[in-house]
C-alpha cells in the first residue's frame, strides 16, 4: 500500500469521506438489482470500491467504507424493513457495514501478499490471480457475516438465506471483478500515455457494461411490461366484479322503491317480507331500510305507530354529541329509520334520525335532489358492535304520479328515503369470492371523501405498528413499479380501487433472465477488462522494453563506433611496436633465433647471420640442425621430439654450453639460452646464441692461474707445516732444556743466564707462533673448531699462567664472570685463549702499577643459531693509548710508536692476530683508552651452547707413582724432556722413538702382562704418525685400559676432534708447561676412561651375508692377492684389474657392487679411473657404484683428491682386514634395497 | 732419525694374521725376486725402474704386515729419485738383511 506521511489529514479525510460516498452510490445504484429482500444486489460495485480503495489509499481509508456501508445498508433497510427497532437498525447496519470492511480489509491483504499492488501490468497469472483473491475469495466473508446478521434480525424469509448468500457473494464478487481492471488501468504507467490507457480499458469495459446494462434494463422494462400487463388482466377481472356488485346492490333499492310506489301504505311486515330475500342474495348488505320524511306534526304518530308495531321503546333519536341516543331535537323534518331489516343485527339504529348526522344529511339531500340514488362516504356501521367500514346508498322515494323533472318538485314530492347498507368488506369479498387474492395486495378508496378517510377496505395485513402501516397504507407507498388503478363510479361517489402485486406475485415472475443477463455481461465486461488490462499491460511493458533496447542499441552503437576507433589505433601502435621489436632482435649483438615445434626457423637475426655465417634465406624455412655440427646435428630431432612428449626441461629455460657450425664448417663453442613461448597452440623456441669461444680462451687462462695459485698455495700450506714442525722441535728442546736446566742446581749467575735464554726462547716460539699464525689467517687458513668447553675452566687457566707475569710486576690481577653468563659453550677454546692471552698479555705488559680486570658479560644475541653472545673486556690501569693510534694499534707490526717495540718489546702482529681471530669467530675488537688512565680492550663473540655437559670439577692431582707410561716421539730432546718430568712425578717412563716400535712395545709389554697405563704421543712422526699409531692402537682390543694422550707441537685445524673421535683421552699442545701436563694426566686417569672403551669390536669376518660383486684394482700382484685373501671369507665375488685402464672396461662390462680402487698405478691411475668411471654411470644414468680408493698417501689433501675424483671413501695402506671389512660394510643395504641379482 | 741396526742376527718377529698364510710364502718369494731384479737394476744404474719398483714396495710392505719394507722402501725410492747410488746400494743390503731375519708368526 502505498504510504502517506500523517499530515495529509484534511486530504485523508476527503478520502475518507469520498469513498463512503462512492460506496453509498454504488449501492443506490444498484438497489434496484437487489435480491428479496432487498439487501443483496447482484452486482456490487461498491466492494469493489472499498477493496481498490484499500489497496489504492491504505488502510486508512477504512472508515470510508464502514461508514458508506453503513449508510448503505441503514437507506436499504429503511425501504426494505422499516418497522425494524431502531437498535436493531443499528446492529444490522454496523455489523454489514463491518463485513464489508473486513472484506475488503481481507482481500487487500491477499492482494498484496500473494501478488503486489500495482499488480505488473503484463503478468496475467498475477492479475488473474489478484482478481481471484480479491473477488471471489474474499466476498466469501460479507456475504457470510451479512446473511448471518440478516437471519438474525428476521429480515430473511425461509428459503431466502442461500439464495441471498450465493447472490451477495456473486455481487460483490462481480463488483470487484468489474472495478479492479478498471482501477488497475487507472494505474497503468504505460508510455502511451495514462489516459490512453485507462481510456483503452475503460471505454470497452464501459461500453460493454453500458450495453449490459441497456440490455438488463429492455429486458427488465420489458418483463415489467409483460408484468403489468399481467396484473392489469387480474385487476380488471376484479374491478368488473366489483361493478357488478354495485349493480345488484342497486337493485335491492329499485326494488324497495316500486314497493312503495305500489302500495299507498307500507306495513312494517310487509316490508320485512319484501327485503329478507335479498339478505341472503347479498351477504354483503348489512341493513335495508325505510326512511319516510316526517314533518315534525307527524312525529308522534309515527312513534305511535312504531310502539304499536312491536316496538314498544320506539323514539326517534339522534346521537348526542357524547355518543349516546337522545330524543331528537326538534326540527322541521325528520328522516328516522323507520323500519329496519334485519332487526337483530341492527338495531341500534332504529329510530335514528338520519337527519341529524352531517354526513347522512348531505346524502339525503343530494339524493333528494339529483333523484338518484347517492353514496355516502365511509361510515362507521353502528349497526354492529364491531366497528366496521360501511356505506349507505339512499334512494328517494317520490310520491306517485308527481312530476319530479325540477329539484324543487323533487324536494315538494318527496317521500322518504330507501335505503341500504353495505359491508364494504364483505361487499368487496363477494364480489371476489371467485378471485384468488393471495398475490395482490388492493386497496379501496373513497376518492369522494376528504383525506385521511378514504380508505374503505384493503387487504393488506397491518404490522403491529399500526400507525406506520396505517400511513403507509393510508399514503399508498408501493412497494414496487408494478401496480394497477382501477376508478369508477359508486353512486355517484368516486371510488378507486389500488393493486399491488405481493411478493409472492413477483416471485413468480421470472426476474432471473434479466439478472442473469446483467450478470453474464457484467462478468463478460470484467473479463474484458482485465484481458484488455492484460494486454495493454503487455504491450505497455514491451514498449517499454522495446525502447529501453532501443536506448541500449543506441548506446552500444556509440560504443562500438568508440571502439572500432580505439582500435585502429591500437593497430597502429600495434604495428609500431612491432617495427620497434623487430628492430631491436634485428640490431641485437646476440643471434636470436627462433624456431617452431619441429625445429624449423622461424626467425634469424642479422647477429646470427654474423656468427654462424649463413644467411637468413638460407636457414629460415630450414631445420635448426644446419647450424649444428655432430652429435646435436642428428641428436636434436631427437632432443625436441623428447622435449614435447615429456615436458621435461633439459635446457629449455636454462642455458648451456654447446657448439656451433660455422658455414665454412668450423665448430666453435657457443652459449646457448633457450626459452620457450606458448602462443595459442603454437609453441616457439627462442634461442639466444653467443660466441663464447674468447670466453672459452679466458676460461682456460683463468683455470691455468687458478690451478698455479692453489698449487703456490698448497706449496705455501705444505711449507708453513714443515716448517711450523721444524721450527718448532728445536724450539722445544730449548725451552724444555731450559726448564729442565733450571732445575738442577744452579748458581744465581747461571740461573740469570737461564732465565734470559729461557725467556728468548719463549719470546722466539711466541713469535714464530704468531708469523705462522699471521700466514695461515692471511691464506684464510683458520680453521675453527667447534668442541664443548668450559668457559670458567679457560679463564682460569689463562689467568692462572698470566697471574705470575702479573705478580712479577706488582699487578693485580682480576677475573671475573658474569654471573649469569653460561659457561658450558661450543667453540674454539684455543683461539678464545690465545686472544685472551694476547689482550691480558698487553695489558700486563704496559702497566706499571694498578690492575688488570678481565670482565666477561653476556648480550643480547643477535644471531639466533649462535644464542649465547659474550662481551670480554680487558682494562687496565696502564699507559693508555692516544686517539689517533687506536686504529692503527691493529694493523700489523703496528705498535703505538716505534719506540714501543724497543721498550716493551713485541712483534706488533698480536692484536693483528687477535682482531683476525676475533672477526673469524663473527664478532667486532675495539678499544677505549685515556692515555695515562689506561685502557679497555673490548671484544664479543658469539657462541653456542654445548651439547654436553661435564663435571667441571677439577680433580685432585693423582700421584702417578708407579704409572707405566709409553713416551712415543721421534725427537729425542722431547722424549728426553718427558721422560724426565714423568720420572719426577714418579712414573715408570719407556721410550720409543718411532710409531712402529711404539706399537711393538705395546705388543710386548701385553704379552708380558704388563701392558702400559699411559701413552703419550707425538702428533708428526715419519712413517707412522700419531693419529695412525693411535687408530691402530684403538682398532686392536688388545690395549684396553691404556690411556693415550697426543703431544702436537702444531696446532692444525680439525686435530682435536680427530683425535677425539680416535680415543684419545687428552690432546696436549707443546710446549707443554709441567703443570698443564700434570693436570692433563690427572684428569685423564680419573676412573672415566669412556674414549678407550668405544674401542670398536673386531668387526666380524663374517659380515652380512651379502654377496657382492667387487672389483679390485691394483697395479700390485701382492696386493691384489692381500686383499683378496682379506675378503675371503665373505661371500663375495671379486674382479682383478690391474690398471685404471682395465678397471674402466671391466667396470663397464660387468655389474658390481663396489670397487677397492688403488690410486696410484701406472697407464691409468685410480683418479682418472674413478672420474671415468663416475662420467660413465652419469651418462647412463646409473646410480654411483661405491668405489674405496686405497692409497699409501695419508694426508688430508689426499683424501680430498680421492673425493674428488669420485671416490666415496678414502683408506690408508697399509690396511688393516678389520678396517677394509668395516668400510665395505658401511656401504651396507639400505631397508628396501633388494640384493643385486647377479 | 730412527735407525737400525745393520748387522744384527736378533730374528724380526713379525705377527701376521693366520688368515694370510697361504699368501706369505709366495710374498716373500716375490720380494727375494725383488731384490734380484734392484740389484740388477742398480748394476745398470736404471733408476727409474728402481724407483718404480721402490715405490711399488713401499706399497705393498705394510699390507701384510712388513712396515720395515715400507720404510725401507720410500727410502730406496727417494734414493732412487736422487740417483744416489751409495744410497741405493745401503737400502738393498738393509732390505735383504730384514728379510733375512724375519720370522713370521701366524696369529
Amino acid at each position: 500500500m502505498p504510504t502517506t506521511p500523517a499530515r495529509f489529514n484534511s486530504i485523508r479525510i476527503l478520502q475518507i469521506a469520498g469513498i463512503a460516498a462512492l460506496y453509498l452510490l454504488c449501492a443506490r445504484l444498484t438497489h434496484p438489482l437487489s435480491l428479496p429482500p432487498g439487501f443483496a444486489s447482484i452486482v456490487n460495485p461498491a466492494a469493489g470500491i472499498s477493496l481498490c480503495g484499500l489497496l489504492l489509499f491504505g488502510r486508512k481509508l477504512l472508515p470510508g467504507i464502514f461508514s458508506g456501508a453503513f449508510l448503505a445498508t441503514g437507506w436499504a433497510a429503511t425501504s426494505v424493513a422499516p418497522d425494524l427497532s431502531f437498535a436493531t437498525l443499528l446492529l444490522l447496519c454496523s455489523s454489514i457495514a463491518g463485513g464489508a470492511c473486513l472484506q475488503a480489509l481481507f482481500g487487500a491483504v491477499l492482494v498484496h501478499k500473494n501478488v503486489g499492488f500495482p499488480t505488473p501490468p503484463d503478468r496475467t497469472n498475477e492479475i488473474v490471480k489478484s482478481m481471484l483473491l480479491g473477488g471471489p475469495l474474499s466476498c466469501l466473508m460479507n456475504a457470510s457475516v451479512a446473511v448471518f446478521c440478516l437471519q438474525l434480525s428476521g429480515q430473511l424469509l425461509p428459503g431466502q438465506g442461500l439464495l441471498n448468500w450465493f447472490g451477495w457473494w456473486l455481487g460483490d464478487s462481480l463488483g470487484v471483478l468489474l472495478v479492479f481492471p478498471l482501477v488497475a488501468a487507472w494505474q497503468l504507467h504505460t508510455a502511451k500515455g495514462p489516459w490512453r490507457t485507462r481510456l483503452s480499458v475503460i471505454l470497452p469495459m464501459g461500453l460493454i457494461i453500458l450495453v449490459s446494462v441497456l440490455f438488463f434494463s429492455q429486458i427488465r422494462a420489458t418483463q415489467l411490461q409483460r408484468t403489468q400487463l399481467q396484473f392489469d388482466r387480474r385487476t380488471d377481472h376484479l374491478s368488473l366484479a366489483l361493478n357488478q356488485v354495485k349493480q345488484t346492490y342497486l337493485d335491492d333499492l329499485y326494488a324497495i322503491e316500486g314497493l312503495f310506489m305500489a302500495s299507498q301504505k307500507v306495513e312494517r311486515g310487509e316490508f320485512k317480507q319484501f327485503v329478507s330475500g335479498s339478505f341472503a342474495r347479498h351477504p354483503g348488505l348489512q341493513a335495508l331500510e325505510w326512511i319516510p320524511r316526517v314533518p315534525a306534526a307527524e312525529k308522534e304518530t309515527y312513534q305511535q305507530q312504531a310502539r304499536a308495531d312491536g316496538f314498544p321503546r320506539f323514539q326517534i333519536v339522534e346521537k348526542s354529541t357524547t355518543g349516546e341516543m337522545i330524543p331528537v331535537a326538534s326540527r322541521s323534518e325528520y328522516f328516522p329509520v323507520y323500519y329496519l331489516e334485519p332487526y337483530q343485527r341492527n338495531k341500534m339504529a332504529l329510530g335514528f334520525d338520519l337527519g341529524s348526522d352531517q354526513t347522512r344529511r348531505q346524502a339525503l339531500e343530494m339524493a333528494r335532489d339529483s333523484g338518484k340514488p347517492v353514496a355516502s362516504g365511509r361510515i362507521n356501521l353502528i349497526q354492529d358492535t364491531d366497528e366496521q367500514a360501511g356505506v349507505l346508498i339512499f334512494l328517494p322515494i317520490y310520491h306517485q304520479g308527481q312530476d319530479i323533472a325540477i329539484v324543487a318538485q323533487r324536494r315538494q314530492q318527496l317521500k322518504g328515503y330507501a335505503l341500504a347498507a353495505y359491508r364494504i368488506d364483505a361487499m368487496v369479498s363477494t364480489a371476489w369470492a371467485n378471485h384468488d387474492l393471495s398475490d395482490i395486495d388492493y386497496r379501496l378508496f373513497d376518492m369522494s371523501a376528504p383525506e385521511g378517510s378514504r380508505l374503505l377496505s384493503s387487504n393488506i395485513t397491518p404490522s403491529p405498528d399500526s400507525t406506520a402501516s396505517q400511513i403507509r397504507i393510508e399514503t399508498g407507498l408501493s412497494a414496487g413499479p408494478v401496480k394497477a388503478r382501477a376508478d369508477f363510479d359508486f353512486v355517484g361517489r368516486h371510488w378507486r380501487l389500488e393493486f399491488s402485486p405481493t411478493a409472492k406475485f413477483l416471485a413468480e415472475i421470472d426476474h432471473w433472465e434479466a439478472r442473469r443477463l446483467l450478470f453474464g455481461g457484467l462478468l463478460i465486461a470484467s473479463i474484458l477488462g482485465a484481458f484488455i488490462l492484460i494486454i495493454v499491460g503487455r504491450t505497455a511493458m514491451i514498449a517499454q522494453v522495446v525502447k529501453e533496447r532501443t536506448e541500449d542499441l543506441t548506446t552500444a552503437n556509440t560504443e562500438l563506433a568508440k571502439w572500432v576507433d580505439e582500435r585502429r589505433q591500437m593497430v597502429e601502435a600495434l604495428q609500431e611496436s612491432e617495427a620497434k621489436a623487430r628492430a631491436i632482435v634485428d640490431t641485437a649483438v646476440d643471434a636470436i633465433i627462433c624456431i617452431d615445434e619441429h625445429g624449423t626457423v622461424q626467425s634469424y637475426n642479422s647477429a646470427a647471420e654474423q656468427i654462424f655465417g649463413y644467411g637468413p634465406e638460407e636457414i629460415i624455412g630450414h631445420n635448426i640442425k644446419r647450424l649444428q655440427p655432430e652429435p646435436y646435428h642428428s641428436e636434436h630431432d631427437e632432443y625436441l621430439r623428447r622435449y614435447l612428449q615429456t615436458g621435461q626441461k633439459k635446457i629449455i629455460g636454462k642455458g648451456r654450453e654447446v657448439v656451433g657450425r660455422h658455414k665454412d664448417g668450423r665448430k666453435f663453442p657457443i652459449d646457448l639460452a633457450v626459452s620457450e613461448v606458448q602462443l595459442d597452440n603454437k609453441r616457439l623456441f627462442t634461442g639466444i646464441i653467443r660466441d663464447i669461444t674468447d670466453r672459452k680462451q679466458t676460461e682456460r687462462e683463468l683455470l691455468i692461474a687458478k690451478e698455479q695459485a692453489e698449487a703456490a698455495s698448497q706449496a705455501k700450506s705444505d711449507f708453513l707445516a714443515s716448517m711450523s714442525h721444524e721450527i718448532r722441535t728445536p724450539m722445544n728442546a730449548i725451552i724444555g732444556m731450559a726448564e729442565l736446566l733450571e732445575e738442577t742446581p744452579l748458581s744465581p749467575e747461571q740461573h740469570e743466564y737461564v732465565r734470559v735464554f729461557q725467556t728468548a726462547g719463549e719470546t722466539l716460539l711466541s713469535l714464530i707462533n704468531d708469523i705462522l699464525d699471521i700466514s695461515k689467517l692471511e691464506a684464510g687458513q683458520l680453521e675453527l673448531e667447534k668442541i664443548d668447553f668450559d668457559l670458567r675452566e679457560v679463564m682460569e687457566k689463562t689467568c692462572e699462567i698470566l697471574a705470575l707475569r702479573a705478580h712479577k710486576k706488582g699487578l693485580e690481577l682480576a677475573c671475573h664472570l658474569a654471573p649469569e653468563a653460561p659457561e658450558r659453550l661450543q667453540g674454539d677454546p684455543l683461539r678464545l685463549r690465545q686472544v685472551l692471552v694476547n689482550l691480558i698479555g698487553n695489558a700486563i705488559k704496559f702497566t706499571e702499577q694498578g690492575e688488570v680486570v678481565i670482565e666477561i658479560s653476556q648480550l643480547q644475541s643477535k644471531n639466533p643459531e649462535k644464542p649465547i653472545e659474550l662481551q670480554f673486556a680487558v682494562s687496565d690501569t696502564g699507559i693508555g693509548i692516544p686517539a689517533e693510534k687506536q686504529q692503527t694499534i691493529f694493523e700489523r707490526f703496528t705498535q703505538v710508536d716505534a719506540s714501543t717495540t724497543r721498550e716493551y718489546g713485541g712483534t706488533g702482529l698480536g692484536l693483528n692476530i687477535s682482531q683476525r681471530i676475533v672477526e673469524a669467530i663473527g664478532g667486532e675488537i675495539w678499544v677505549e683508552s685515556e692515555p695515562g688512565k689506561g685502557s679497555t680492550f673490548f671484544f664479543n663473540a658469539p657462541f653456542e651452547t654445548a651439547q654436553t655437559s661435564e663435571p667441571a670439577s677439577a680433580p685432585a692431582p693423582v700421584d702417578l707413582s708407579g704409572l707405566k707410561t709409553l713416551v712415543v716421539d721421534d725427537c729425542a730432546a722431547n722424549r728426553l724432556v718427558l721422560r724426565e718430568t714423568l720420572s719426577s712425578w714418579g712414573a715408570k717412563v719407556t721410550e720409543a722413538d718411532s710409531g712402529q716400535l711404539g706399537l711393538e712395545l705395546l705388543e710386548q709389554a701385553k704379552t708380558e702382562h704388563n701392558s702400559f697405563d699411559l701413552v703419550l704421543l707425538d702428533c708428526r712422526m715419519p712413517q707412522l704418525d700419531g693419529f695412525e699409531v693411535a687408530r691402530r692402537i684403538q682398532q686392536n682390543s688388545a690395549f684396553p685400559g691404556t690411556t693415550l694422550m697426543m703431544l702436537t707441537s702444531d696446532n692444525r685445524a680439525g686435530d682435536i676432534a680427530r683425535a677425539q673421535k680416535l680415543g684419545l683421552a687428552a690432546y696436549m699442545v707443546k710446549p707443554i708447561k709441567r703443570k698443564e701436563l700434570q693436570q692433563t694426566i690427572s684428569n685423564v686417569l680419573q676412573p672415566r676412561q669412556p674414549e678407550v672403551e668405544k674401542a670398536a669390536a673386531k668387526p666380524q669376518e663374517e659380515g652380512s651375508c651379502r654377496p657382492l660383486k667387487i672389483l679390485l684394482v691394483d697395479d700390485s700382484e701382492d696386493n691384489r692377492l692381500l686383499v683378496s685373501s682379506f675378503l675371503k671369507k665373505r661371500p663375495y665375488q671379486i674382479e682383478l684389474a690391474e690398471n685404471g685402464e682395465v678397471a674402466v672396461n671391466k667396470f663397464q662390462a660387468g655389474e658390481f657392487d663396489l670397487v677397492l680402487m688403488d690410486m696410484q698405478m701406472p697407464i691409468k691411475d685410480g683418479y682418472s679411473a674413478s672420474r671415468e668411471i663416475r662420467q660413465w654411470e652419469e651418462q647412463q644414468g646409473r646410480p654411483a657404484t661405491p668405489i674405496i680408493a686405497l692409497t699409501a698417501f695419508a694426508q688430508q689433501d689426499d683424501a680430498r683428491k680421492s673425493l674428488a675424483a669420485g671416490c666415496n671413501m678414502h683408506l690408508t695402506k697399509p690396511i688393516k682386514k678389520s678396517i677394509l671389512l668395516e668400510a665395505i660394510d658401511s656401504f651396507g643395504p639400505e631397508p628396501g634395497d633388494s640384493l643385486p641379482d647377479k | 732419525m730412527k735407525k737400525q741396526s745393520e748387522h744384527s742376527t736378533e730374528k724380526i718377529i713379525i705377527k701376521v694374521d693366520e688368515d694370510l698364510e697361504d699368501l706369505i710364502p709366495g710374498f716373500l718369494e716375490r720380494r727375494q725376486q725383488d731384490l734380484i731384479t734392484l740389484r740388477e737394476a742398480l748394476k745398470q744404474k736404471d733408476f727409474a725402474q728402481i724407483r718404480e719398483l721402490a715405490h711399488t714396495l713401499k706399497g705393498v710392505g705394510g699390507g701384510y704386515g712388513f712396515d720395515a719394507i715400507s720404510s725401507i722402501s720410500e727410502q730406496l725410492q727417494q734414493a732412487a729419485e736422487q740417483q744416489s747410488e751409495s744410497e741405493i746400494e745401503q737400502k738393498l743390503i738393509e732390505l735383504t738383511d730384514y728379510l733375512r731375519r724375519i720370522e713370521v708368526v701366524f696369529v
